[in-house]
This record gives structure tokens, sequence and C-alpha cells, in this order.
């Protein structure tokens, strides 16, 4: 099927338009008005000469056609629909060539001008320049921060050559298309023209992928669409924007429960629904019914319940909500201010009976309760039991009542009673997606850049949601990229800064989570490179084990996979003592710049049937201990020890972590696994290691004969071992390894001792000799050797500076016969 | 161009206007709650009414009179709103009968002024 672009027949509009409001209309206009104003005032005030009159009327008539001309091109020709819609040019599937231009908005033609109705490669050119150079691609330079006139060049030298009208039409038609546009908007010429794939390199250097271009053309449709919206005034939605008059006056007073009604102040951005404007909708409809009228709005603080709400008291407000709801007030109770007003337990419930009381002989209440499992009684000595007071009032068809509550309140206490929740019909609030969440901000960012006077361009709320997404996972979307855009706002502004950028949101999430989030991205190429020679650094005669490793780092982080898996994900099998937790332990250091961003989990705790339930958190254990950890530090290498002890169903728990990089709680939150590079360690077949590595060295095919046996031994399954990006072994240590060892702990103890106290250990022959001697055992690998340096070198420079034996600077002489009785 | 003014003068701006009428007629019927109005004029004012709970005649008398007291400032206040809605609807309507026959009008008054204008004018050359 062939594409042209010919708006020939849609010329004649653009031409009427320029002509119509050029600016010698305008003149006309002006200066017809002015000269009817003085022939008119001469002729009644001075005198009464037929050629005046004669004037008068001539320019008062050529003032009155001018402002009519104008009024007709201007509202006319830019609001015509095109003669195709989007869809119906992309439907046809006929064989004939199709005209885009059907479909191209009237602003798209007037920038083309007349260049868009040759097929000439020189019209094209000037088309593109045309539009290069107006205003209407201003909010997509300006959000993706691309300067003009390099874009200018770019296009003109590496697009231009290479594009055709036939080629140009069918990219604007398709783009138009998947952003679900009825009209070929001058934007999505400039996409066409971005998303060149003469442009893929220097997008890429710009950082920029197709994505973005997508999102920012979304983002610049909405505006305009709202900016549409807001100019129409006469629409039923802007002139409907009212609360009528009188509509309570028929229902009863509640002056006794408006004292304590007052809905929290709500942010810029609880105006903005997007993602939840379903629940709304869902809102609106059970409180119209007759009958179980009465809703429990279930999530997390975050979620923007409030937000919810604040949106159905205004449709209510205005009466856009249903007919059935007309005249109905939302009343946010604070229950604490309310039972504050009673002392005792008797006296809080007469509190409540009369609030309720009045609100159902009022008859168009309907009261917001947050929190509502804080008085229903069940647990805990100072909350009162309100189920049976509140039973009829839920029962009652003059009162609606709209109840807040978190998913925690709602499992734990208002589930099990059956007895009250009967009379409720829940809406689930889920925690906004990531995707959803960049929407939302987009669609807020005007109103914050109004109220904070700094411009956000797109980069940065990208870059909010991207590395925010995977960390607080118990501060639900999108409350949490809110609450950083917050502060970060609040730092750029202390800074005088313009424009709120990229590395303000990257050095308050550094602030946050103890990493820099810059470096670690910047850097990760650089480390990953070194790593070998680091990790050799640490680790002795694990040289494949280390190889390994670092093939596998560089391997999983160069694939072309989903982003959102782990960095890395490994198993280590080896005896203990060979050097698998100091793998992980210089990994930390090596990725995340400290030992501390490892965390560990013996998974031999993990044996039984709730195992799943302990990891990830059920009503019996509220607390998950492996989402606990990632929610503390999402940043970090998690050392699973001895994995394979651990429950079936938790290695199929581990397949999705492994699979998709994330978890998923009882209660819906997610837990992402991003950022962290885990590490699952067994000791399965150590004996068959030990046998094999005698010699110091593993014999060529034992990593197969070593899966087999993990295979036919059922230790884990063939699903899950394939998830690993390595299975890596590591050989038992000989006494010369335990001697390299001995002198690399020695250095370390040294540096310790030099930073604490200005002391030295002098490593000599002797010494690492007799470490070896009474620290070298090959079943336990390089562990009693720490034990042998602890029991004997430590605490002899323990014993010497307490006697004050040493000053600082003294490099101390340490005698095995003298360590060996003391 | 001719066809598409003549178009925009009697078929595509008329329409948008009649629109725009409709519209701001709706809004001022809902700002003043015509309907709702209409439907409780004879309603207790803010359901302030008095129950009957027997006893004497003269206390079930007295209970009558206050409850239709409180029906009377209901109507009356709601009469009031009715009546502001009348008075909006008597200047409302008129004006906007009068801005769409000027504007239907205007091409001629164009026309007329310019004729008489050239008339005027060459009359005296």
């Amino acid at each position: 099927m062939g594409y042209y672009f010919d708006a020939k027949s849609r010329y004649q509009q653009v031409s009427s338009y320029r002509l119509l409001t050029s600016p010698i209309t305008v003149a006309i206009f002006f200066i017809a008005t002015a000269l009817s104003l003085a022939a008119w005032f001469v002729f009644i005030f001075f005198t009464t000469s037929i050629l005046l009159l004669g004037l008068a009327a001539l320019f008062s008539s050529l003032a009155a056609g001018a402002i009519l001309l104008l009024v007709f091109g201007t509202s006319y020709f830019p609001y015509l629909p095109p003669p195709r819609t989007v869809d119906s040019l992309k439907e046809r599937g006929d064989k004939n060539a199709i005209n885009v231009a059907a479909a191209a908005s009237f602003s798209l033609l007037l920038i083309f001008g007349s260049h868009a109705f040759t097929r000439k490669k020189s019209s094209l050119e000037r088309a593109v320049q045309a539009l290069m150079r107006s205003s209407a691609i201003d909010h997509l330079l300006q959000r993706l921060q691309l300067d003009r006139k390099k874009v200018i060049e770019v296009i003109e030298y590496s697009v231009l050559p290479n594009l055709a009208w036939p080629e140009f039409a069918r990219r604007m038609l398709q783009l138009a298309a998947s952003l679900k546009q009825s009209a070929i908007a001058p934007e999505h010429a400039f996409g066409a023209l971005l998303l060149h794939p003469s442009l893929r390199q220097h997008l890429r250097a710009a950082a920029l992928t197709k994505d973005d271009v997508l999102f920012t053309l979304w983002w610049g449709s909405e505006r305009r669409s709202q900016e549409l919206a807001r100019q129409r005034w006469w629409d039923e939605d802007n002139l409907f924007a009212f609360t009528g008059l009188g509509l309570s006056w028929a229902s009863g007073y509640t002056s006794f429960v408006d004292r304590f009604t007052r809905l929290p102040p709500g942010s810029i951005w609880d105006n903005i629904i997007y993602g939840h404007e379903s629940k709304v909708i869902e809102l609106i409809n059970t409180l119209a019914r007759q009958r179980q009228s009465n809703v429990l709005l279930v999530g997390d603080p975050g979620v923007g319940r409030l937000g919810i709400i604040r949106q159905l008291a205004w449709r209510i407000r205005t009466s856009s909500a249903h007919p059935a709801l007309i005249g109905q007030r939302v009343l946010y109770l604070n229950v604490g201010e309310l039972l504050a007003q009673g002392e005792s337990s008797a006296t809080q419930m007469t509190v409540i009976f009369k609030a309720l009381r009045e609100m159902e002989r009022a008859g168009n209440i309907i009261a917001v309760i947050d929190g509502l499992s804080s008085v229903l009684g069940q647990t805990g000595e100072q909350r009162i039991d309100l189920t049976d007071i509140l039973l009829p009032f839920l029962a009652s068809m003059t009162v609606r009542v709209l109840v807040i509550t978190s998913s925690d309140e709602y499992h734990l206490r208002l589930k099990p009673n059956q007895q009250l929740t009967h009379y409720f019909e829940v809406v689930q609030v889920p925690s906004l997606t990531a995707a959803a969440t960049l929407k939302r901000l987009a669609l807020s960012v005007p109103a914050i850049e109004r109220q904070a006077g700094l411009y956000i361009p797109y980069k940065t709320i990208h870059t909010l949601v991207e590395d925010t997404a995977s960390i607080l996972p118990h501060i639900p979307f999108p409350e949490r990229a809110f609450d950083f855009l917050e502060e970060a706002i609040v730092a750029a502004q202390s800074e005088h800064a313009p424009v709120l950028t990229t590395s303000h949101i990257e050095q308050l999430i550094s602030r946050k989570i103890g990493l820099n989030l810059g470096e670690l991205k910047v850097k990760e190429r650089e480390r990953l490179l070194d790593l070998e020679q680091i990790m050799h650094r640490r680790l002795i005669n694990q040289e494949a084990a280390v190889k390994t490793v670092a093939h596998a780092m560089i391997r999983a982080r160069a694939e072309v996979r989903s982003q959102k898996r782990p960095i890395g994900v490994f198993l280590f099998l080896g005896p203990t003592g060979v050097g698998k937790t100091e793998t992980a332990k210089t990994l930390a250091e090596v990725y995340f710049g400290s030992e501390e961003h490892m965390v560990r989990l013996d998974m031999s705790e993990f044996q039984g049937a709730e195992a799943v339930d302990r990891l990830i958190g059920s009503l019996d254990h509220p607390v998950g201990r492996i989402t606990s950890l990632i929610a503390d530090h999402p940043f970090t290498v998690l050392l699973l020890d001895e994995f394979e002890k651990a429950n079936q169903s938790v290695h199929q728990l581990f397949l999705q972590v492994f699979d998709e990089g994330h978890l998923t709680d009882a209660w819906g939150r997610q837990y992402s696994f991003q950022h962290t590079i885990i590490i699952a360690t067994s000791n399965a077949g150590a004996e068959l290691i030990r046998q094999a590595s005698k010699k110091g060295q593993l014999p060529d095919g034992f990593d197969e004969k070593l899966k087999e046996h993990i295979l036919s031994n059922n230790i884990l399954r063939p699903e899950l071992l394939n998830r690993f990006d390595g299975v890596i072994t590591y050989v038992t240590l000989s006494r010369q390894h335990i001697r390299r060892i001995a002198i690399l702990m020695l250095r370390q103890l040294n540096k310790r001792l030099d930073t604490e106290h200005g002391l030295t250990i002098a490593i000599t022959d002797e010494l690492a000799d007799f470490l070896v001697q009474i620290g070298y055992n090959p079943e336990f690998g390089a562990r009693p050797l720490a034990r042998a340096i602890q029991d004997t070198v430590e605490y002899a420079v323990a014993q010497k500076i307490i006697k004050g034996e040493v000053e600082p600077g003294q490099v101390i002489t340490l005698l095995p016969g003298a360590l060996l009785h003391q | 161009m001719l066809v598409d003014y003549f178009y925009w003068q009697y078929v595509w701006a008329p329409k948008i206007f009649l629109q725009i009428l409709w519209n701001l007629e709706r809004a001022l019927w809902r700002f003043f709650s015509v309907k709702f109005m209409l439907r409780t004029l004879l309603a207790h004012w803010h359901k302030d009414a008095i129950p009957y709970r027997g006893g004497t005649l003269s206390n079930l008398a007295l209970t009558f009179i206050w409850n239709q007291v409180s029906r009377f400032i209901g109507f009356l206040i709601r009469s009031a709103v009715l009546l502001a809605w009348l008075i909006a609807e008597i200047i409302f309507m008129p004006l906007a009968a009068t801005i769409f026959l000027v504007f239907l009008v205007w091409p001629l008054v164009v026309l007329t002024s310019l004729s008489v204008g050239l008339a005027l004018l060459s009359s005296i050359f």
C-alpha cells in the first residue's frame, strides 16, 4: 500500500484563513474603527455635513465587515475537521495509494503551507524546515531538552537526504495512529522525523529512546486537548462547574457533625486522578444505589484515596456524578476528634450515636470515615466496639457510609467481621504502576511548575519514577514519586535553579538510600570491566570462579533482556571456607561501594510449609523476611546461604524473582529486585568437589558432572538451575593457598590497626607459616585460619596495647613461639 | 470561500450560538436548582419539623402550626430563588435573541451602511 501527502484540495482553507486573519484585515479593522468613531464624533458634536455622515457610514461598514471576516476566519477554518480520521485511513485496505493529508490537522497544513501539495523533494525540505521553525513543536523540544538549532542541523544532514514524501507521510500516519489520535498534528510530524532510523544514534547520544519520544508526544497531545477543553467555556464541563443553590435546604441540619468534619487539604496532584478514573465511577455507582450503598475504600495510604474522595465530592457538589446523588453532602468525619468528646467508653458511644442520628436525620449525608477499624474493637483495650451501633445506620437508606481503610486493616480487622462487611461494597485502590505514575506526574507538572516556579523536563520525571520504582516499596505509587518530587523541588529552589534536573533527583535518592545512584549508573561499565582484576586481589585460587562471575556479570548486563531482572543471579557451589561469602562481599564493595551492601539470609531456616509466608509475609507473619530486607536494602548483594535446604515452594518463589525481578506480598505490594545481585550458595556436591580438586584444579567437564549430580539427587529442579546467570564451582584450598590468604588477612588487620592505633604487624614468613600450621584444615577451608589469627595475633596485639608496651608508629614483630604459649 | 462564508454565517455559527445559548439556559436552570425548588417548594425548611406525639388538642394544633410555619419559611425562600431565576431569564432571553438576530443581519447592516455611505459621498462629488 502506497502513501502520499497532497493537501491541494485543502489549501484553499489555508489561504482563506491566511487572508482573513492577515495583518491587513486587522489594520483595516482598527483604522476603520478609529476613523468611523472620529467621523461620528465630529458629525454629532460639531457639524452635520453629509460628507461626514457618508464617511462615518463608510468607515463603520468597513470596520463591521473587517471584524466579521476576522471572526469568520479564526472561528471557522481551524475548527473544520479533516475529511478523514487517522483510523479510517489506517483501516483502508484498498490497493490505491493513501493521501495522508486527508487526516492532517489544520495547524499542520498551515505550517506546511503551499509546500504540501507538490511531491517534489525540494517541497519536502521546505515543509520540514517550516515545521522545525514553528512554535508548535516547542513543547516537545523543551520537555526533551533538545536544542532547536542542533536538531535542525541533524535532521537536515541525517534525515532529509534519506527521506521522501511517501515515507514521511506513512511515518506521520503511523505515529498518530499509535498515539490514538484522530488527526495528524505538527508534533506527530516532528515525532516522525525524530524517530527516523537515521536519527537513532543521535537520539541515543542524547540519552533518549523511542519510548521517551512517544511519551512526550502523548504528553503534548494531552496538554493540547486540556487547553482546548479549557478554552471551550461554553461546554457543559466548564459551564456547569458550580454548586446549585439550595440543594441542601430540604435536608436536615448537621450542626453537631459539622464540627468534626474537615477534609484534609489536598496537594496540586490530588486534582489529577489519572489511573483511578474507574475507581471514582465505581464509587459513584455504588453510592447511587438504593440499597447497600456503603463503600469500603481499601488501599494503602499514598495510593490516592483522598484524591478519589475529593473528586467524588467535587462531582457531587457540581451535580455531575449521578442524578441520585444530587443534593448529597460528602462529610469527612474525623472520628478521633469525635471520640475525644467523650471521656469514657459510654460517653464516646453516646457521642457517636448522636452524630450518626444527626446524619441519618439529615438524609443527604455521605459520611466518609477514615480508619473505622480503630473504633471497631476486637483488639486493644482502649477501643470501643461500635459494631452494634453502626449496623442499623449501615442498613439505613438515608445515610451512606464510605470507609477508607488500608489493606492491612481490611484483611486483619474488617474482613473477619462479616456481620459488618455484609453492608459494604468493597472498592480496591491498588498502588499505581510506574507507567501510570509517570503519566499522572506528567499531567500534574504544569500546575507544579506554576507553584514551584521551576521548569521540569521529561527526563527529570522519568528518572524520578524509574529510580524510585525499586526503593521504599512500603510507600505506594504515586505518593512515593510525589514525595521525592516535593523534596527535590525544595532542594532546587534553595539552589535558585531554574530547572529541576535529574541530578537533583539522583542526589536526593542517593541521600535516602546511602548510595550514589548517579555514580552507580555512570561507573557501572568501568566496574564491570575491572571486576575480575579486583576480585583476584581478594580471592585466592578461585581463578575459574572469579572469571565465571565476572564474565557472567558482563553477560547479564549486556544481554538485551528485561531491565527489571536482578543485576545478576548466581549459584556458588563448594565446600565451606573457600571464598563464596568473600566473593559476595567483594561484589558488594565493587558494585555498591561497601561490604555493608550485602545482606544474608540463611535459607535453612525456611524448610517448613509456612516458609513462603515467613519470607513474604502473611496474616500470621505481618513482616516478611525477604520483603523487609529488600524494602530496607534495595541496592544490595542478597546472599542466600544454603539455598538447597529451603522448601520447594521457596524455590518456586525465587523462580519468579530470578525471571521477573519482583515479588508481590500478601497485600499486593511489589518489591523490586532490579538493583540486587542475588547469590545462592550451596554445599551440595562439596565432597565431589573436594575429591576432584585435590590437585588444586577441577578437571575439564566437572561443572557438567556437578550439575548432573545436583539434578539427579533432586537438590535443585532443572528450571531453577537454568535461571542462574552462572553456576560457579569453588575448589578446595591447599596449604599454599591458605598461606596467601593468611598474608591477605594480616594486611587487612594491619590496615585496621594503623587506622585505629597507628600500629602495624611485621608480616614475616615465620608468622605466616605458624598461622598455616595452626589454621589449616582442608575440610573447612580458610575459616579456621580467621579464628587462628583472632586467637593468636589479634590477642597478642591487644595485650600489648592494654599494657602500654607499644606506641603509635611502631612495627610489632610477633614470634610464633611466644604466640603459642601466650 | 464565499460558500464557506455563507455556510459559517447561516449554518455553522448559528448552530454553535444556539448550542451556547442552550447550555447557558441549562446552567441557569441548574444554578437556581429550579427542578429541585419546584419539587421541594412546600417541604419543611431544613426538615425543621416537630413530630406529632399525641397529647392535648392544643399541643397537636401547636405542632401543626409550627410545622406549617417551617413549610412557609421554606416556600418563601424557594419562591425567592425561583423569582430570581425568572428575572434572570427575562433579562437573558431577549438579550440572547437580540444578539442572535444582530449576528444574522450583520452582513446586511455592513452592506447597507456601505451603500448608504457611498450614496451620500457620491451625492456630494
